[in-house]
């Protein structure tokens, strides 16, 4: 099915002991390729997503306990995971970390930190290489976990598995490459300048790409040389412990990664003013990540270094629909931008700026492509749009509708009919005439609510898109050259996209991120990532003794 | 022994085909010379247009550009501010009057409105080279002429792309309309037996070609029941309308990702008991594919189960550039042959099985390729095959002196003859003359760049292996 499978093979006998005494080359030695999508148009591939649903069904309502030093141990309490799509099904009973736990959890990857940072850094990757691998022999089940736990409509759910697989393959050949140190030697003088890891690192991950942001961050941090901590969602946290599967079964040393789920107030501060930890790497809301960054520049006692946090924090992201766009190609667009997954994605559209002359038809078509989507449960394959993840996120999203009607105009309202005693479904909504400064056009909303803004000229349309804290995607449709250059140069936001989705990022041909209140550091899956995860140092030595030194070309580390 | 018989049998046979092959290529270029027409029969100005055009990749790509979009500019200003746009982008490729001249292009007053008016008709008048009519009773008018040639002709709709629930239903009542309308006009026609009979006796003088996709918005192979049968709930009126007024329906084939959802719902709905015994349907079929020989192969064993024929369209596929550069961006195997030839040699390989398994696969030739045609021709010459057992079919405003000289030659030709508002036809347009100025393209060798009737008429598979 995928063709990467068949340029890397299961590694031969032969060279597990290489892998042993440090590094593998084989697996590396082919350049990063995406992973490429499953073609749903092939019957086997249908088959395949079929018989994984069916797989796994039986399998929801176990156990998740979590995992330090390679150790389940037990919980005083559990916390449900629950299926939104019928959200009466259990999906995964989780271990509820206490804050004792979350304090050992520190203790462990401190503890694993030496030794896990002075691995060889080809033998780090190579884990990495591993783990790719072996999700893609499970990509079909990891994929129906996500439809089950997140909601997750098929075709997405596979992305996300291939997202992660991409991850651990780019940073793995990310990691290959910035181990070779930089060398500025000069006759009697080597000078080296080299990277290495921070420490003990907390990701905590948000529930919408359940798998993948957790598997970037996760795999980024420990490519580095970095002890890790995951933190999964609440709403996601048995995926979190599939995602640990595939590292125990490519056999990471203990200690080295440790999966703690529960409640984020209570083992998110253990976790982020531990003295103890370097790094955080989080995504999600705003509020959280600002919350974090502050707690994080607090020093604590017995605190020796200035915690780094990284931070992906959502968009109130625009499309810019220009009077000479393809209407077929925008109203598609920005209805699969807006309403894919139902709107929780922090790339996904929720506010879209017409021009003037275009303006009611482009409205009309595209409430009437909005009406066309299929609300449905996401294991069945005809969902357009899904649920929304869990109850509180329904009754958020509910009360911004509500709010909405005083601020613009309801133009489509759809209804999840009998589907809402099934689980947390919200059809999408339509507001129209959406002016730049309310609240609908300017807080995220995470869900299928989208905001139609009009605009007089190309000049308001830039001024309304540049317009709110954020800075995460953006788009346009137009046929005009001029107005493409323009919008190219003037659309400040992290991942711009022209006539097409503002969705869909792809590591390493679209590194993803924002800026402004979108996010701080670096984008994911892309050249600069890594760098945030490790500490430059510069090693001089003076190589003349007595008049005389060894040969510079000659010098090897 | 036995072996070396029937090869020896089968190179016999073989070379008899190609030298038929050759001698129908040869017959129907003589023919060519002797009418007067040309190509597209186009005006000095739209022929310099043309040609230009096709000499420069850059100026081509920015005047498709600009015919794509100029339905949706609405004043003068839009217009001339494309144009400098467009070919700005493209300056170093034109010529230094034009470049001079670009920066002079009126935005408004009355040199605007003419520039606007005269980039409104030229677009008009080459989408009419391509487009039969913007409505039923033009598009009748565009039939009847045909018909006086002694060409049949299949009609397409020309709509923009369903993403609403709303266009599929005016899709749908589209279709039926069209149906109705003309079988009320063509079926009291006089007979013209060269065109109103096959080897079995009369065929349907209306024919629709349908898409699939315009009759349901969320089209989807990921959720083939699904979208079967919703496209289904509005395909079974259009085929009892097409029963009920003698007409036949044709299912287009679109592109790859929905090849195989479209022969699946082709045969769920055929097979449904109303059906079942109605032979007056058919699908197109595309050679460019490499998996069309196993789906050919399925299509014929499913429809000796059903138990009555069907028709194929065989064409070459006019998505080519779409599905090559689609799989490269998705990783994706690229589903179509890389080369020309390849397509060339597959599509007579498939003539073969068509012409072989005719009981059953009904085979309707869609090509302007004489090479391509010159071999069903004789192939079907060397099986026997009574008069009228084939149908070659050409697309509205292409090769009309192909056409004249298959119908010189007691063929039956049907023209695939597009219909509707200019601006969902420029897709269509954009498209066709593509085709039309593609450096690989059988009509641009043959009439633009005079390429010898020898290697025109080349045997793609000859061609094959000496490459």
């Amino acid at each position: 099915m995928n063709s990467r499978s068949h340029v890397i093979h299961e590694p031969p006998a032969a060279r597990h002991d290489k892998q042993h005494d440090g590094g593998s080359d084989i697996l590396a030695a082919s350049p990063f390729r995406v992973e490429p999508l499953t073609d749903f148009s092939r019957a086997e591939a249908r088959r395949a997503m079929d018989a994984a649903l069916l797989e796994v069904a039986p399998q929801l309502g176990r156990t998740y306990p979590p995992i330090l030093d390679g150790q389940a141990v037990a919980t005083a309490a559990t916390f449900d995971s629950l299926n939104p799509s019928h959200c009466k099904q259990i999906v995964g009973r989780c271990g509820r970390a206490s804050a004792e736990q979350a304090e050992k959890a520190v203790a462990v990857a401190k503890t694993a930190f030496p030794a896990w940072r002075d691995t060889e850094p080809a033998k780090r990757a190579d884990y990495l290489f591993r783990a790719a691998q072996v999700m893609r022999r499970r990509r079909f089940e990891l994929a129906a976990w996500q439809v089950y736990e997140c909601g997750k409509p098929r075709r997405e759910a596979d992305a996300d598995v291939a997202e992660s697989i991409d991850y651990c393959e780019f940073y793995g050949h990310e990691m290959l490459r910035l181990a070779k140190p930089r060398r500025r030697d000069v006759p009697g003088e080597e000078n080296v300048y080299f990277y290495e890891p921070r420490g003990v690192t907390v990701v905590i991950a948000p529930w919408n790409f359940p798998m993948a942001i957790l598997c970037g961050m996760t795999t980024a941090a420990l490519v580095t040389g970095n002890t890790v901590i995951m933190k999964p969602a609440e709403q996601s946290a048995v995926i979190g412990a599939k995602l640990m599967e595939v590292f125990q079964e490519v056999g990471l040393p203990p200690g080295v990664v440790a999966y703690l789920p529960g409640i984020g107030e209570e083992i998110g501060p253990v976790l982020v003013d531990h003295p103890d930890v370097a790094m955080i790497a989080f995504t999600g809301s705003r509020g959280v990540g600002l919350h974090i960054n502050r707690q994080a520049t607090e020093v604590r006692q017995g605190q020796e270094h200035v915690k780094r946090v990284l931070a992906e924090m959502g968009g109130k992201n625009a499309i810019i629909v220009d009077d000479d766009a393809d209407m077929d190609e925008a109203v598609h667009g920005v209805v699969a931008s807006a309403f894919g997954y139902a709107g929780q994605k922090c790339s996904a559209c929720s506010r879209v700026i017409v021009l003037e002359s275009i303006y009611d038809s482009f409205v009309a078509r595209l409430i009437e492509a909005t009406r066309s989507l299929k609300v449905a449960p996401a294991e069945d394959p005809g969902c357009t749009v899904g649920p929304v993840i869990d109850a509180e996120a329904y009754q958020r999203i509910q009360n911004t509708i509500e709010k909405g009607k005083s601020e613009g105009r309801l133009v489509y309202a759809g209804d999840a009919g009998a589907l809402k005693d099934e689980g947390y479904y919200i059809a999408p909504h339509i507001f129209d005439n959406v002016a730049p400064g309310t609240s609908i056009a300017q807080e995220e909303i995470f869900g299928p609510v989208l905001a139609v803004l009009r605009a007089g000229n190309l000049d308001q349309a830039l001024e309304i898109a540049n317009g709110t804290q954020y800075a995460l995607t953006g788009g346009l449709f137009s046929r005009s050259p001029e107005h493409i250059a323009r919008i190219k140069r003037e659309f400040r936001v992290g991942n711009l996209y022209i006539n097409r989705k503002i969705t869909g990022a792809i590591v390493d041909r679209q590194p993803f991120g924002g800026f402004k209140m979108s996010g701080i550091g670096s984008k994911a899956g892309g050249p600069d990532y890594l760098l945030q995860f490790v500490l430059p140092r510069t090693i001089t030595e003076n190589t003349l003794r007595r008049g005389f030194a060894p040969d510079v070309g000659a010098t090897e580390l | 022994m036995k072996n070396d018989q029937r090869m020896a049998d089968g190179g016999w046979r073989m070379a008899d085909v190609e030298t038929l092959t050759q001698s129908y290529g040869r017959e129907i270029f003589a023919r060519l010379r002797r009418s007067a027409a040309i190509p597209f029969a186009p005006s000095w100005w739209d022929e310099r247009l043309m040609e230009w055009s096709m000499g420069d990749e850059q100026i081509k790509l920015q005047l498709f550009r600009f015919v794509d979009v100029l339905p949706l500019l609405h004043s003068p200003e839009a217009i001339s501010q494309h144009l400098r746009e467009y070919f700005g982008e493209a300056r170093e490729h034109l010529p230094g009057w034009m470049r001079l001249g670009l920066r002079w292009l009126p935005r408004s007053g009355f040199l605007g409105r003419m520039l606007a008016a005269t980039a409104y008709r030229s677009a008009g008048r080459l989408a009419r080279k391509f487009i039969a009519g913007t409505n039923l009773e033009e598009a009748l008018a565009s039939i009847a002429e045909m018909r006086r040639r002694s060409l049949a002709f299949t009609i397409d709709r020309l709509g923009e792309a369903t993403i609403t629930e709303q266009e599929a239903d005016q899709a749908q009542a589209d279709y039926l309309e069209l149906i109705r309308g003309l079988s009320r006009q063509v079926n009291t026609w006089k007979d013209n037996g060269l065109i109103d009979r096959d080897d079995h006796g009369p065929v349907p003088r209306v024919n629709v070609s349908v898409k699939l996709s315009a009759l349901y918005s969320q089209f989807d192979p990921i959720d083939p029941e699904g979208t079967s049968q919703a496209v289904r709930r509005r395909l079974r009126p259009i085929l009892h309308a097409a029963r009920e007024h003698y007409a036949f329906v044709n299912i287009d084939m679109e592109q790859y990702a929905f090849k195989d959802l479209t022969l699946q719902i082709f045969r769920e709905v055929l097979d449904e008991a109303e059906f079942r015994d109605w032979p007056d349907a058919g699908i197109a079929i595309q050679a460019y594919l490499r998996d069309t020989a196993g789906d050919l192969e399925e299509l014929s064993a499913w429809v000796q189960r059903r138990g009555t024929p069907v028709t194929v369209r065989l064409v070459k596929g006019a998505y080519w550039d779409y599905e090559t550069i689609m799989s490269a961006q998705l990783g994706w195997p690229n589903p179509v042959w890389s080369h020309k030839r390849e397509t060339d040699a597959n599509y007579e390989r498939l003539t073969e099985f068509l012409i072989d398994n005719r009981r059953w696969l009904r085979p309707a030739f869609g090509s302007h390729n004489v090479r391509s045609l010159a071999h069903a021709l004789a192939l079907a010459h060397v099986r026997g095959l009574p008069p009228g057992s084939i149908e070659f079919q050409m697309l509205y405003g292409m090769a009309e002196p192909i056409k004249d000289a298959l119908v010189s030659l007691g063929q039956r030709v049907r023209v695939y003859t597009p219909y509707g508002q200019l601006l969902p036809g420029m897709a269509y347009l954009v498209r066709r003359l593509l085709e039309n100025t593609a450096n690989e393209s059988f009509l641009r060798a043959s009439f633009t760049e005079h390429v010898s009737e020898e290697q025109l008429l080349r045997n793609p598979l000859e061609a094959e292996h000496v490459h």
